[in-house]
């Protein structure tokens, strides 16, 4: 009697302790962040895609020689918050570049967007883009998708790629953020 | 000995009970919930004017948005503008978003914040060459059709939640508004798009009826 006791109670622990990091896992959801980030310059290769991308977003960068208020950082810190949970996996790297920022939102040949919501032109505003490295962007996705059934079909995942945040590097303020896939093949 | 071991595998066996109970409950909240109206239709852009707010977000996002999308391929291929709240922002950030399953191609830019309880145009439509993405008549982005290589047949105007402890956008005495509700046709000249209802979460409530162009939707636990 006594020994089915001990037993019952040790199964009992068992299964709590395994629901209780079943339910932690759920919960958690962080992010790793590499624990010294790699503020490469511009000619690394993992800036391949983000300079072929960029006209994708009529973004254009000029380098500066001023120097900015805002450190690097601190820069990545405040970028770092900004992306708080929405990474949902380990983040491959880091990087900061610090740069003169237009952004043709019609295109290249358009006038520089009026930031919404705000008089900021972003036109060569002095920023930090900071740019996250082999991430599962988390994106909004399709809506609801039926078969020819009239059946819901779940075709929601977030794809690999590259998310960037854009900081204005006087006043510390996030402009606004841009991501982007990279088909793995 | 004998009660105590009993009283405390009775515990145990209880501790265990509620905390599988709450790890299943969690496991379902995580997923794709949304609240509005569709309609299947060919056509070249959507356009939505909408409520913007700023809902209480505890995992993920919570978001609002008019889009173009493909539907009989059954993949990841639409266009979409609206806003949205990811659960560590304070406001809500207007935002465009659009995805080839075709050309695996897909991008998403936000811009700062935007004003909780204005009215806002929100337009995603396609010329002959580009699919652009508008707030308010102002060019927000657009990418040429060739990367995009679907044509869509459906448009759709809602509210999306990933998480059911998400407010779905508005509450009881304060629902988000949805209207002017309009598709771009195939001629290329925008009209109404009376919408079906479609909401797959029992929180969520609208007052869509079928082939309307304005309805609210909202969370009943708010």
């Amino acid at each position: 009697m006594r020994k089915g006791m001990i037993i019952l109670l040790i199964v009992s622990i068992i299964i709590g302790v395994c629901s209780f990091v079943v339910v932690s896992a759920h919960i958690s959801h962080n992010v790793v962040f590499p624990t010294s980030p790699s503020q490469e310059s511009s000619s690394n290769s993992d800036m391949q895609e983000f300079y072929r991308r960029l006209g994708d977003f009529g973004i254009e960068i000029k380098t500066t020689d001023e120097i900015p208020t805002l450190t690097e950082e601190k820069a990545i810190e405040t970028a770092k918050k900004d992306v708080g949970q929405q990474i949902g996996n380990e983040v491959e790297s880091i990087t900061a570049m610090y740069v003169k920022f237009t952004n043709h939102s019609g295109g290249m040949d358009s006038p520089a967007l009026v930031l919404p919501g705000t008089n900021i032109v972003l036109e060569n505003i002095s920023v930090w883009i900071v740019t996250f490295h082999g991430v599962n962007v988390p994106w909004q996705g399709p809506g609801p998708m039926f078969n020819s059934k009239g059946e819901r079909i779940d075709v929601n995942v977030d794809p690999y790629g590259e998310m960037n945040i854009v900081i204005d590097a006087n006043s510390g303020n996030v402009l606004e953020g841009f991501s982007y896939n990279i088909p793995r093949h | 000995m004998k009660k105590n071991s009993l009283k405390i595998g009775i515990l145990a066996i209880l501790f265990a009970v509620l905390i599988f109970t709450k790890s299943i409950s969690v496991s379902a909240s995580a997923g794709f919930y949304f609240n509005g109206g569709y309609k299947s239709v060919s056509n070249k852009g959507a356009a939505l004017t909408c409520e913007t707010q700023n809902p209480y977000v505890a995992a993920s996002t919570v978001s609002a948005w008019a889009m173009t999308c493909n539907q009989s391929l059954g993949q990841q291929n639409y266009a979409q503008v609206g806003w949205l709240k990811y659960s560590n922002w304070n406001n809500p950030r207007y935002f465009y978003e659009y995805h080839s399953d075709v050309t695996e191609k897909g991008a998403q830019e936000w811009f700062a914040t935007a004003e909780s309880g204005s009215h806002n145009d929100f337009m995603v439509g396609s010329d002959s060459t580009y699919m652009y993405f508008k707030l308010n008549g102002t060019e927000l982005g657009k990418i040429p059709l060739s990367d995009l290589g679907w044509t869509p047949d459906a448009v759709e105007f809602l509210g999306e939640t990933h998480d059911t402890d998400n407010q779905c956008p508005g509450s009881v005495s304060n629902p988000v508004t949805m209207g002017n509700a309009q598709y771009k046709t195939t001629s290329g000249s925008w009209v109404s798009a009376g919408v079906t209802e479609y909401h797959n979460l029992s929180t969520m409530a609208n007052n869509v009826d079928t082939g309307d162009t304005i309805w609210e939707i909202w969370d009943t636990r708010y």
